[in-house]
């Protein structure tokens, strides 16, 4: 799939590059992965289920990102960053794990 | 998982038969991967107690915790050393307090034995003289006896008796009696025994020399003196307690 | 390709009566975004074919392999130092937390000090009221507690025409006299060489009257001369009769008619004696413990 070989070639541009990233962003670089990750399981699954469209992955990546990179930063500047930060986890790991218990049903028919 | 899928033929089973069954057929598919998984996670439940037990307890928290923790055990450390500073300085004065009153109480306990030796309610012991005064004659009176007090106390005796029983101190007097002399309302007969505790050497000299009372007794009365010196002259003898009824201390000193 | 599950119908967003209770049951029902199934409807009613993954899912996948790695490769970093400081922070706090403690203990240790110390007080004031009164009442008697009352004042002086003088033993049997007469106290003073004026000699158990030269010495350096002035506390109406029953009276009544020696016995409402000077035993203890 051509996906596959896209999050491939990202992966290796990424070791062999190694950006400096600005030391303001980096604190929302864990909860921009975990964000990522609900939007990337969630397209699979919709591929799965044969409703995968290209225009809403992207706006669900994007917007997962930069939601959850928000919502952390408006925490962090009212003092309660740790405990969004958590809330959002808590909320973008239950969907990763519907999303992942529905394509294991569709890959093992279990 | 083994589980009876159809009814066969016996209606479904109850949860305690499918338990039975179950221990009876150990070694079925289902029982064995049930089993490998069990194994799996109580494996990593032991790891995971182990670790948290072994005094960890801080190794779960984030960072923010931490300094959280450390900042309201540093303010408990300085609340601490606060109180400790004021106690510290509690605990001094009173420590100074209570020594010189207990160096005054044991100056005052001194000053009390002192007291009572002079004032003749303790008895007494140390060093001196025992003088030994044969009188024959019946000579020896107050004017003697009286000389012989007065010459012992010049000589610094601290501490006088006479025959065992009659302890001497300042408001001692002495008078004639019908057989011998009445000192402090006792009647005493000779021969008498003075005792005073004192320098033994000073004091039997102050005993021997010429007009002294040696020679008073000796040579005018026609008695003997006997004079020992001792290491070890005990006054037993004491006055009973009492007040004075006159002399009262002088009030603001 | 697996048999195409009915696209869900986008059904009219069930809000939940309770949102606490069913928010769980409400984020797993809606993990998938609603859009898909939007989307794929709308495109099932357009009659369009249905869309395989084209290169804007791989720009994104691409986009999430470097997010992954940049992540991956910040943490991996950052661990160590971080470790560092997480493993500093616990020490330190294990620290802390021991001093805390050990300040604690030295907080009990300070007040039992202190506890303590005040019993040790208490107890030793007690003891020193009870010694101050036991003090002035032996001291009365012996002779260091300066007193006050009434008594007698006699006057002694040698004969006017100097054929007799006082001497010790007639002193000695004065004061005899006044004890057996029932004083209290008593005390010598008179003209001391140079000496004018000052305080009279109290007589203790250590006092002796002695004649040296012409000169009679009290307590050992005290040389005094005539007239000696003899102050004795004790009942003033019955001590001078008291007193003339006594040899030492009877002898003064004598010295004063026969050699001419002057005597005279005032009483008197208010005496005060002076303590005497610095009473100290060299030799003499007492075998007795005292308390």
């Amino acid at each position: 799939m051509i996906a596959g070989l896209g999050l491939l070639i990202g992966i290796v541009l990424g070791l062999l590059l190694q950006p400096q990233v600005p030391l303001w962003m980096e604190p929302y670089l864990p909860i921009a992965v975990v964000a990522a990750l609900d939007a990337v399981f969630g397209a699979l699954r919709a591929f799965l289920d044969g409703i995968f469209d290209d225009k809403v992955f992207v706006v669900s990546f994007v917007s997962n990102v930069l939601i959850a990179a928000l919502i952390v930063y408006l925490g962090d500047k009212l003092g309660v960053g740790g405990q969004l930060a958590t809330g959002v986890i808590v909320v973008l790991g239950i969907r990763i794990f519907s999303n992942v218990a529905a394509i294991r049903r569709h890959i093992f028919h279990a | 998982m083994s589980e009876p899928t159809s009814n066969q033929e016996s209606p479904a089973p109850t949860g305690r038969a499918r338990l039975l069954a179950a221990l009876r057929r150990p070694w079925s598919r289902g029982q064995v991967t049930a089993a490998v998984l069990l194994a799996v996670v109580g494996f990593g439940s032991i790891v995971q107690v182990r670790a948290n037990t072994e005094d960890d307890r801080y190794v779960g928290m984030r960072q923010g915790d931490l300094i959280q923790l450390l900042n309201s055990l540093s303010s408990a450390s300085q609340r601490a050393e606060n109180e400790i500073a004021k106690l510290q300085q509690t605990r001094n004065t009173l420590r100074s307090d209570t020594d010189s009153r207990r160096a005054a109480v044991e100056r005052a306990r001194q000053q009390a034995t002192t007291l009572g030796i002079l004032a003749g309610t303790l008895p007494a012991t140390g060093p001196g003289v025992r003088i030994t005064v044969q009188d024959p004659s019946g000579k020896v009176g107050t004017d003697t006896l009286l000389n012989g007090i007065e010459e012992l106390r010049d000589a610094g005796a601290e501490a006088i008796e006479v025959n065992d029983s009659v302890r001497v101190v300042a408001q001692t007097y002495i008078k004639d009696g019908l057989r011998g002399v009445i000192i402090d309302g006792h009647q005493l007969s000779p021969p008498y025994t003075i005792d005073a505790i004192g320098a033994p050497h000073t004091l039997a000299q102050a005993m021997a020399f010429t007009g002294g009372f040696i020679d008073e007794v000796e040579n005018i009365a026609n008695g003997r003196v006997l004079v020992s010196q001792s290491q070890n002259i005990e006054i037993a003898s004491v006055r009973p307690p009492a007040q004075a009824e006159y002399a009262h201390p002088v009030t603001n000193q | 390709m697996p048999a195409r599950t009915t696209a869900r119908p986008a059904p009219p967003r069930p809000t939940p009566a309770t949102p606490i209770p069913g928010l769980l049951d409400h984020i797993t029902a809606h993990s998938l975004d609603e859009d898909y199934a939007h989307v794929s409807a709308q495109r099932a009613a357009a009659a369009e074919k249905p869309v395989k993954p084209g290169s804007a899912a791989l720009v994104v996948m691409l986009l999430f392999g470097l997010l992954v790695a940049i992540a991956g490769i910040r943490t991996a970093h950052n661990a160590p130092a971080s470790q560092t400081n997480h493993a500093e922070l616990v020490t330190q706090v294990k620290a802390q937390s021991a001093k805390v403690d050990a300040l604690r203990r030295q907080i009990d240790g300070l007040q039992g000090d202190i506890s303590s110390l005040q019993g040790q007080s208490a107890q030793a004031a007690a003891e020193g009221q009870s010694l101050s009164t036991q003090l002035t009442r032996l001291g009365v008697l012996a002779g260091t507690v300066p007193v006050q009352g009434p008594g007698v004042r006699i006057v002694v002086d040698d004969a006017p025409d100097g054929s007799a003088h006082v001497k010790d033993t007639d002193l000695q049997l004065l004061v005899n006299g006044l004890w057996q007469a029932g004083a209290e106290a008593i005390a010598i003073n008179g003209q001391g060489a140079k000496t004018f004026g000052t305080a009279p000699e109290r007589l203790t158990s250590l006092s002796a009257i002695r004649e040296a030269g012409s000169a009679i010495t009290v307590n050992y350096h005290r040389s005094l001369s005539p007239p000696y002035v003899i102050t004795a506390i004790g009942n003033q109406n019955q001590l001078p009769a008291r007193f003339s029953n006594t040899s030492g009276g009877q002898a003064w009544f004598d010295l004063h008619a026969v050699f001419g020696l002057r005597f005279q016995m005032t009483p008197e409402e208010s005496l005060t004696l002076p303590a005497a000077h610095r009473l100290s035993l060299h030799v003499a203890t007492t075998p007795v413990t005292l308390r």
